[in-house]
């Protein structure tokens, strides 16, 4: 069992999910059972919809580009070939697709409006402590999206680099080096 | 280190984005929805492809038939097939005809003239084949000999030259 195998299998919800091997939930999705795929959508989701609402920062847009992902996911579940990468970075590749296709049609989102975490949580101490973190959420959103989605699956997602690097079909090793570029140049701010 | 902090908070802020209440309870719903139709429309779809390709598959081979009939002649499989092409064409002639000109008077002899030479001719290459067949070979006695006469060889005249004494 995978890596990503396990994390989902950790997320899953009831526990008639959790007996069930993603990779078979995959196999019967791909022979046509539209069941197999909703449990795989629900395991999904909550993934696909914060990566994608990380980057349109609206709820409405997210939602619409999470369902049009799945839409894709389904009729590009036959092309899956779990030799090529997991699953999970199968469907983040077609919703990184979607985020680009949807950037180079709207125009881009002001600073303000990236500022604003609609659910933040605020348990930091320190006023100190949040202005660190407010300068490199800003910091976050003035990077090239590319850029974003790299520490984001990176750093929240917790993707391995190898996965990165067929999400965003580059080699292992630019991604080792752009996110250590990035990280730098967000040092640089601090 | 700083950075680091940062992250970990970042990182309980992105986790808590979740869908909304109404995706998470109705998205499947919806998305199924819209499988199925797409799916149908897919199904119709490969229905309409699958009948237009038989249609002009029909039309490509009527079409193919036709053309190769034109060189057929009486007697050929694929005959028939001309006689009625060229049917056709005399009833659609005064259709497709211009509605400014006169409508032409279709005169059968047009089409039939050709078959009916056809006809001729095939009936007076068989009349020809038949006599030939008819006719038995007769010995016709060689006056001429076959080999040709051996040539008389003629020894050269050397005309004698006088002697003439010095």
């Amino acid at each position: 069992m995978s890596y990503e195998d396990v994390t989902f299998l950790l997320q899953c919800r009831s526990i008639l999910v959790c007996v069930m091997d993603l990779s078979r939930l995959i196999r019967d999705a791909q022979h046509g059972s539209t069941q197999a795929f909703g449990e795989i959508y629900r395991m999904l989701l909550p993934k696909i919809f914060r990566f994608v609402w990380y980057e349109v920062r609206d709820k409405q847009t997210a939602e619409d580009l999470t369902q049009v992902t799945f839409l894709r996911l389904w009729k590009a579940i036959n092309s899956y070939d779990a030799d090529k990468g997991s699953f999970p970075s199968f469907t983040f590749a077609i919703a990184r697709n979607l985020i680009i296709d949807w950037q180079r049609k709207k125009r881009p989102v002001s600073l303000e409006v990236i500022g604003e975490i609609e659910e933040r949580d605020e348990t930091i101490d320190t006023l100190i402590q949040q202005e660190v973190v407010d300068r490199v959420r800003q910091a976050l959103a003035t990077l090239p999206a590319q850029d974003r989605q790299l520490v984001v699956l990176r750093h929240f997602e917790e993707v391995p680099y190898e996965e990165i690097a067929k999400i965003m079909g580059k080699q292992e090793g630019a991604v080792r080096v752009k996110l250590h570029r990035i990280l730098r140049q967000l040092k640089g701010i601090l | 280190m700083k950075l680091t902090q940062a992250f970990k908070q970042l990182k309980k802020e992105y986790l808590a984005i979740q869908p909304s209440e109404l995706l998470r309870e109705h998205g499947w719903n919806v998305l199924r929805q819209r499988i199925e139709e797409e799916e149908k429309s897919w199904g119709m779809r490969r229905v309409w492809v699958l009948l237009a390709s038989v249609v002009l598959l029909v039309i490509l081979g009527g079409a193919g038939t036709v053309y190769a009939a034109q060189s057929a002649k009486p007697g050929d499989a694929l005959y028939p097939v001309k006689v009625a092409s060229d049917r056709v064409a005399a009833r659609i002639a005064p259709i497709l005809a211009r509605p400014t000109e006169e409508p032409k008077e279709v005169i059968p002899t047009t089409t039939a003239t050709p078959r009916a030479a056809e006809k001729l001719e095939t009936e007076k290459v068989e009349k020809v084949k038949e006599a030939i067949d008819a006719v038995t070979p007769v010995a016709i006695p060689s006056a001429v000999p076959t080999t040709p006469p051996a040539l008389e060889v003629v020894p050269p005249v050397i005309p004698s030259i006088p002697s003439v004494g010095l």
